[in-house]
């Protein structure tokens, strides 16, 4: 019983620590944007609706990474669900983060469509000629 | 004297054990996929949740087989009932995963960063 006992406990310090995590990263992406959005402000581009759009996009993404880390840490939580309660509001919280984390992809991959920039390092290039490699 | 072997064949703590490997692998790719979004490369968030997603699916795998040791084991409604819902859970989590780790990787094969 000791050792089920120490498991509940490491995996909730661990899954807090993933979630501490995925706080850091939304606080820098936020802070990220932030600061290119008033670099925008002060600084005309010469495209200052394709800049922002790029800002926006680059936090999408940032966020997206958060998410992933936050799934990660309900993850290791079913292993310590010991209630309805408890798994009933687990399954809520992942099928929330999981609903914004596709509608995030969504709006990166439009996005990335509609306005290809080849040669930018915020959006994604547009489909090359040849399909990407099957594996397996 | 033998020490008795027999508590520690028990499905509980099998489940326990295959439980803490699958939280360990987790664990390892998450650190992995910390160190990965360092570095100024153009899809370093993109495989950052790559390395997540696919750490994801396997940890998941080691966790099914973990509830299914664990069922050996239930006696109450109760119990089966939360039995059922972590393992839908834990296989929608698998389906999206699975998914998402596929977009990414189409993704990432649009053009390989310079």
């Amino acid at each position: 019983m000791g050792m089920e006992e120490l498991f509940k406990t490491i995996t909730s310090y661990l899954a807090s620590g993933v979630e501490a995590v995925a706080a850091l990263l939304i606080a820098f992406g936020a802070l990220e944007a932030t600061w290119q959005a008033l670099k925008i402000f002060f600084v005309r581009p010469a495209s200052p609706d394709e800049a922002k759009e790029g800002v926006r996009l680059r936090l999408a993404r940032w966020l997206a990474v958060a998410l992933e880390f936050e799934l990660a840490a309900d993850i290791l939580r079913t292993a310590i669900a010991p209630s309805w309660d408890e798994i009933g509001k687990l399954a809520a919280i992942a099928a929330l983060r999981t609903i914004l984390n596709y509608f995030l992809q969504r709006e990166i991959d439009a996005n990335n469509k509609k306005r290809p920039q080849p040669g930018s390092a915020i959006n994604t290039p547009p489909l090359a000629v040849s399909p990407p490699p099957r594996d397996g | 004297m033998l020490p008795d072997l027999s508590a520690w064949l028990e499905p509980k703590r099998l489940a326990l054990l295959v439980e803490v490997a699958g939280s360990a692998y987790l664990t390892g790719y998450v650190l992995a996929a910390l160190w990965r979004l360092r570095g100024p490369s153009l899809f370093r968030l993109e495989a950052a949740r790559l390395l997540l997603a696919e750490g994801v699916v396997t940890s998941l795998s080691f966790k099914t087989a973990a509830s299914l040791l664990k069922i050996l084991e239930v006696q109450t409604w109760s119990q089966i009932g939360l039995f059922a819902a972590v393992l839908a859970l834990r296989t929608l989590f698998k389906r999206f995963f699975t998914w998402e780790a596929e977009g990414l990787r189409r993704t990432m094969a649009r053009r390989a960063p310079p």
